[in-house]
């Protein structure tokens, strides 16, 4: 029998949603194959890796639901960076150095406590935010002014740039910003007090927390209901008819470029503002390159990173249970 | 086949042609690449009330003259192109057609319409700016997008599978009913058509025609770039031909016979070397 494969004469709402649960189940399959490679039960790996951190949502004891704060926390940076991926994506505008624009913008944002290291008001904490997300921008405007000047490649330039952050970090923390009373290790002051993000009453959620729920909500919105969402939507889809619609090709460059990195830069200074607590050589276990994943396994839709963003944070979780309770290696 | 009695276009006389509504003044405009056309010093006055064609053999700067037009290109002088006695040559296409025009290029699928939007949002595609009820504050208003499709849909027979689809799952025919009444919608005072009736059923042809030349009638100023002679002679009240990016002075119809059109198309009238060639009719 021959078979044929036919294009659908119309996008199916259905496959939408099901293909990415298709691709989740199926990187289970493959998961538990792998597992069973190693000599473990694939099914306690499984459970270990994916269904342990949700253990509240049966049990509902108090001591469970410390994951679930984990899991929030760990996926705001995705989210974060995802939904202003997704944004970028839809235009066509491929921008793979998030975790470069997630580097400048710490930087950028630490220059606070580092040189004000006594200013504390609540203005640091404004101040601190708004460099982190124009540090990202920053670093973002220059693979879009490289492509708009010369037709560079953003994805090569973007990516490239990811390691000129990041040595340019291991620069600072060795040597200018190191903390002079920090016993030479490689690492800045400690943030405190208005330096670090405000946290939820008890719990671990921070700002951050809240501000990746803002953000994914805005885009969504924007892209769902504004001229400025439907003329990247067209852009990405069908850059001719974009031009007879009179968008234009190079702003929306800028743009898309702009606004993922500063979401990008935003993530990164919040992220240093919380987990990590200062600069040092290494501030993220790659959270701008997953965050590709969660804006793809989102649909490119800045709501769908919501979701696929908890759905990655699971397996960073998952990924140190399983270390620790099989005995696996990461 | 077309699901209906194939009228016959119907022309009646232009009455006596108004003041140029569109007008073309020595534009020129660099080939864009390596398979572009340069532009060389095209003039041309389109009246209210007339349809003027261009014809032409394709590939000979017909799409490149319709970018100039609709200003996807924008010219070097803004004497270039006037609409309504207004210089407009180095605005974008949005405020040409804030200025009145309307423009239908030759591609339906990725140039005249998205082929992954549905017909309601391809209405926004080139009425966003012109058409205060389709975006309020930087806010997409489906609404108003749905009742001008609706209406075009209504008005120009377009026949379709189901309620507002993906304009790709359209037929050619009934997908550029919708690209032509979606500018014909808007009265425009101005009308340029690349290929209007280019792989298009006979059915709709003849709607379509009907329509541009009802526009006319109306007042309008209507240019077809058209490479079908046929349709030319059925719809034109006077005719120009393009070759190698340089535009024939108009002729009126009446006065040209498919033989003069050919030694047109084969350069007739191209300037060499300073030297005119002896001039047709």
């Amino acid at each position: 029998m021959r078979l044929l494969l036919e294009k659908r004469s119309e996008h199916s709402q259905l496959m939408t949603v099901i293909s990415p649960l298709i691709a989740v189940a199926l990187t289970l399959v493959t998961g538990g194959f792998m597992f069973l490679a190693m000599g473990l039960n694939p099914f306690e790996a499984l459970y270990v890796y994916f269904l342990e951190p949700l253990k509240f949502f049966w049990t509902f004891a108090a001591e469970d639901f410390w994951p679930l704060e984990q899991l929030a926390v760990k996926a705001a940076p995705l989210v974060l960076i995802g939904a202003g991926l997704a944004v970028a994506y839809s235009a066509n505008v491929w921008n793979i150095g998030a975790e470069g624009q997630l580097t400048a913008g710490a930087i950028l944002g630490a220059v606070v406590p580092v040189y004000f290291t006594d200013w504390q008001s609540p203005l640091t904490l404004i101040a601190m935010l708004a460099l982190g997300a124009i540090g990202g921008m920053l670093w973002a405007a220059i693979p879009a002014f490289l492509k708009n000047r010369f037709g560079a490649s953003e994805i090569l330039t973007s990516l490239m740039l990811v390691y000129v952050s990041q040595l340019l970090l291991d620069w600072l923390v060795r040597g200018p910003w190191r903390d002079p009373a920090g016993h030479n290790f490689p690492q800045t002051v400690a943030f405190a007090d208005w330096q670090v993000l405000p946290v939820f009453g008890e719990s671990s959620l921070h700002l951050g927390v809240l501000l990746a729920v803002i953000a994914a909500a805005a885009l969504a919105f924007m892209m769902a209901r504004t001229l400025k969402g439907f003329e990247i939507k067209t852009l990405g889809v069908s850059p001719r008819a974009g031009r007879f619609a009179g968008f234009s090709r190079a702003g929306s460059v800028w743009f898309c470029l702009l606004l993922s990195g500063g979401l990008a830069g935003l993530a990164g200074i919040a992220e240093v503002m919380n987990t990590v607590g200062q600069l040092q050589p290494k501030i993220s276990p790659g959270y701008g390159f997953t965050a590709i994943i969660v804006a793809f396994l989102g649909r490119l839709n800045p709501l769908g990173t919501l979701i696929a963003g908890l759905a990655l944070a699971i397996s960073y979780l998952g990924g140190e249970a399983a270390q620790v309770s099989l005995g696996v290696s990461a | 086949m077309v699901g209906g009695d194939i009228h016959v276009v119907h022309t009646p006389r232009s009455q006596k042609a108004g003041p140029a509504r569109l007008s073309l003044k020595d534009l020129s405009l660099p080939a864009e690449g390596q398979f572009s056309v340069a532009l060389k010093s095209i003039s041309l006055d389109v009246k209210g009330g007339e349809v003027v064609a261009i014809a032409g053999v394709a590939g000979n700067g017909q799409s490149e003259l319709f970018d100039a037009i609709s200003g996807e290109r924008t010219l070097a002088d803004a004497g270039m192109l006037s609409i309504d006695g207004r210089p407009q040559g180095t605005v974008g296409v949005n405020a040409r057609r804030r200025a009145g025009a309307a423009f239908v290029p030759e591609e339906r699928l990725g140039h005249g319409a998205v082929p992954a939007f549905r017909l309601s949002e391809n209405v926004v595609l080139t009425r966003h700016s012109s058409d205060a009820s389709l975006v309020k504050s930087g806010l997409l208003q489906k609404s108003g997008a749905g009742d001008v499709s609706e209406r075009v849909i209504k008005t120009y027979d377009v026949r379709m599978g189901k309620v507002d689809p993906e304009a790709r799952a359209l037929s050619g025919g009934n997908l550029q009913k919708f690209v032509v009444g979606r500018e014909l919608d808007r009265e425009p005072g101005i009308l340029v058509v690349n290929q209007p009736t280019w792989g298009v059923d006979a059915g709709a042809s003849a709607t379509i025609r009907q329509a541009i030349i009802d526009l006319s009638r109306q007042g309008s100023a209507v240019l077809v770039i058209s490479q079908d002679l046929d349709e030319i002679f059925e719809i034109a009240d006077r005719i120009a031909v393009i070759s190698r990016g340089e535009l024939s002075d108009a002729h009126p119809a009446g006065e040209l016979s498919l033989q003069q059109i050919g030694l047109l198309m084969a350069g007739a009238h191209e300037k060499k070397e300073g030297v005119r060639h002896a001039a047709v009719a």
